[in-house]
């Protein structure tokens, strides 16, 4: 168990003696981390499927889904970007260990811009 | 707190380097989509060599090798977000404090960590914390980790829950190793 008490006794402190510039700076620092992962434009211009525009994801639901998933087998260890037909379509990434069905990530969906 | 860490590495330059020189860090690389998850540092799988195995042949094609050792973690630097409530809910008080600070910003655990880290360089009794152990969850886990504590209800809890601790600085994993698997891809 950490002792955060100490912790929670100094923060006021904290607030009260660090400047605001200080912890700007701070949370900038934190944001150039990039721990909030790229962009989506970025997204686009760096992930390539040989499989874009194979798969219509507005014609069904989670039943649509698994297909999916399966139809990917041969693609092994990868992350998968789906973009569907339509360029408005939501697009579908996800990786996933295919021998399990053990999604690494939780998928993650998107609006095309 | 003592456990069993389990370190999954790259195969690479041989038994002797890894032995020498493992635990790797793990650290943020915004091109490579690369996001620690509870910040950088060196990532350890809490007892569970499933895991471990699974993160070599997923992120190091099958090529990789894993790291067994003891972890001695001193209690009073050990931000356990598993068996401490109190952690928990001290930890949330926190973030709560510096929400102001924060703005708008829709900050990850990652980053937060990250942040209580940078006020520890203000004042070094702030946020004197080693390592941080958290449940890795995810809502597609598999259902055979999952056991009912009344089949007509739907609660239930998980056997297998999956573990990371994360070290701040190497020189805190105090460690002995007992087992060194590698995994070779054919």
């Amino acid at each position: 168990m950490a002792n955060l008490d100490k912790s929670i006794e100094l923060a006021d402190s904290l607030l009260a003696s660090v400047p605001d510039e200080v912890f700007e700076r701070i949370l900038n620092e934190v944001k150039a981390l990039g721990i909030a992962g790229p962009t989506y434009d970025e997204y686009l211009a760096n992930f390539e499927s040989e499989y874009d525009g194979q798969f219509d994801l507005n014609s069904g639901g989670d039943k649509n889904r698994f297909e999916f998933i399966n139809d990917f087998e041969v693609a092994g260890y990868n992350t998968l970007v789906v973009r569907s037909t339509r360029k408005d379509a939501p697009v579908f990434t996800c990786e996933s260990d295919f021998e399990t069905g053990f999604f690494f990530d939780e998928p993650s969906f998107s609006l095309a811009a | 707190m003592n456990t069993i860490g389990h370190h999954t590495c790259a195969n690479r330059n041989g038994n002797t380097y890894i032995l020498q020189n493992a635990p790797f860090p793990s650290e943020f690389n915004k091109e490579a989509n690369k996001i620690p998850f509870l910040g950088g540092g060196y990532y350890f799988w809490d007892t569970n060599p499933d895991a471990a195995h699974f993160w070599g042949k997923y992120h190091y094609k099958e090529n990789y090798s894993i790291f067994e050792c003891v972890l001695n973690i001193e209690d009073d630097k050990f931000l356990d977000l598993v068996g401490s409530r109190k952690d928990m809910i001290q930890l949330r008080e926190l973030i709560d404090k510096f929400s102001r600070k924060i703005g708008g910003e829709n900050l990850s655990l990652g980053e937060i960590l990250e942040y209580l880290k940078k006020l520890h360089n203000l004042d070094p009794n702030f946020f004197d914390v080693d390592a941080v152990r958290a449940i890795d969850s995810s809502k597609s886990k598999r259902n055979e980790d999952i056991i009912y504590f009344n089949n007509n209800k739907k609660q239930y809890t998980d056997l297998c829950p999956r573990l990371i601790i994360c070290f701040y600085r190497k020189k805190t994993c105090i460690f002995r190793v007992t087992k060194n698997y590698f995994s070779m891809r054919e």
